[in-house]
């Protein structure tokens, strides 16, 4: 599902936090089940949660969440923690595990600063917080920001080393804008993706994963007078030697939208877009 | 294991990596014992590490994500910052001219 979560001038950030948990976690339907600080006139949902509970919060105090892997034959469960501090949302965290009894994340990253502040929405700026919580993924793109916490597929190495993470961290804009430009390159020299704890060949050893996306070139077809067809290729991590799949998150021809925009498959299922990535809202 | 090596296990430019210089009790997982450890040590449960043995070398690390180095504690001996090294300016050097000729 995908929550365009507008805010109106009396937003606070407990508003702010409770709506971001309720949509996480599934408790949101329609938008008058949200807070008194949402706008709740202008705010909208597309699509619905997921089945199966994915998402849990796992600590009641802090914003802490295990995320189930959406291919159940991995049996991967991983952790994210959203930070505040008085007056916002701060950092997402990204954990490959987790330990209840001190509410501590294991082998964890950072992400850098989000900065997500209860604001009044103002259509002329369009300052909404777009949030995709599916069985793949969890994204928040909005205030500059667009992040997302994705499943990744599994490759020899992950198979082999089996503590290693199936979840990464991926920033698609900010400062790793991915520049495929209309020629078509497939592999993207921007980073701005992280897995926080897998095995590197380079050093023996696990450790944590930077590296670049890599995609399949994709064109616009014609499908006939006055019909244009739009590939969706999936997108790809691409580490030392073997890549892994992103779940939910495709590259689009070059410069199809322009900015952040929603927008639905020939199935009716909709997609939010950024940087001629796409990414599933269902 | 120079400061080029610890940058590449752990993807960083920024925090400390610290040996591990304790035991962990048998059939306790050595990442959550040893980040719990650190926890206590650290005095607060919300940062952010990671726990890696290198069987290369025979120790296990945790890298720290911190500006500060602020952890004194017998079980973590600091090995090193990730923050990278200045590069020394070349040394400038004074030509002399023989303008009387």
């Amino acid at each position: 599902m995908l929550v365009r979560y507008r805010m109106n001038a009396s937003c606070t950030l407990a508003n702010l936090q409770s709506d971001i948990n309720n949509i996480i976690l599934g408790n949101i339907a329609t938008v008058n089940q949200l807070s008194a600080g949402c706008d709740q006139v202008n705010t909208v949902i597309y699509g619905s949660y997921p089945t199966g509970t994915p998402y849990a919060r796992v600590n009641a105090t802090t914003f802490t969440y295990s995320k189930t892997h959406n291919d159940t034959t991995t049996s991967k469960t991983h952790y994210f923690r959203l930070n505040f501090d008085a007056t916002k949302l701060t950092t997402v965290q990204l954990a490959q595990s987790y330990t209840s009894g001190t509410d501590t994340l294991v082998n964890s990253y950072t992400a850098s600063a989000l900065n997500l502040v209860p604001i009044k929405y103002d259509a002329t700026i369009g300052n909404e917080i777009n949030i995709v919580v599916n069985s793949k993924l969890v994204a928040i793109f909005g205030q500059g920001q667009t992040i997302a916490i994705l499943d990744i597929g599994h490759n020899n190495t992950t198979r082999t080393y089996a503590n290693s993470m199936l979840m990464m961290y991926q920033d698609f804009g900010t400062n790793s804008i991915p520049n495929w430009s209309a020629n078509g390159v497939t592999t993207n020299s921007t980073t701005g993706g992280v897995v926080p704890y897998t095995y590197l060949y380079a050093t023996s050893a696990y450790g944590t994963l930077s590296a670049s996306l890599s995609a399949p070139l994709v064109t616009r077809i014609s499908g006939g007078n006055g019909i244009t067809i739009l590939s969706e290729n999936p997108l790809f991590y691409m580490a030392q030697g073997a890549t892994n799949l992103m779940y939910g998150a495709y590259r689009l021809p070059y410069a199809t939208f322009n900015g952040v925009q929603i927008y639905k498959d020939t199935l009716n299922a909709y997609r939010i877009t950024v940087n001629d990535i796409s990414l599933l809202v269902d | 294991m120079n400061k080029e090596f610890f940058q590449q296990v752990f993807s960083q430019n920024m925090g400390f990596v610290y040996k591990y210089c304790g035991t962990v009790p048998s059939g306790e997982s050595v990442a959550h014992y040893i980040t719990d450890k650190f926890v206590t040590a650290a005095g607060s449960n919300l940062i952010t590490t990671v726990v890696t043995e290198l069987t290369n070398f025979g120790v296990t690390v945790l890298y720290y994500h911190s500006d500060t180095n602020n952890i004194s504690s017998p079980d973590f001996e600091l090995i090193m910052d990730l923050i990278p090294d200045v590069i020394p300016e070349p040394p400038v050097t004074q030509t002399e001219t023989n303008e009387e000729q």
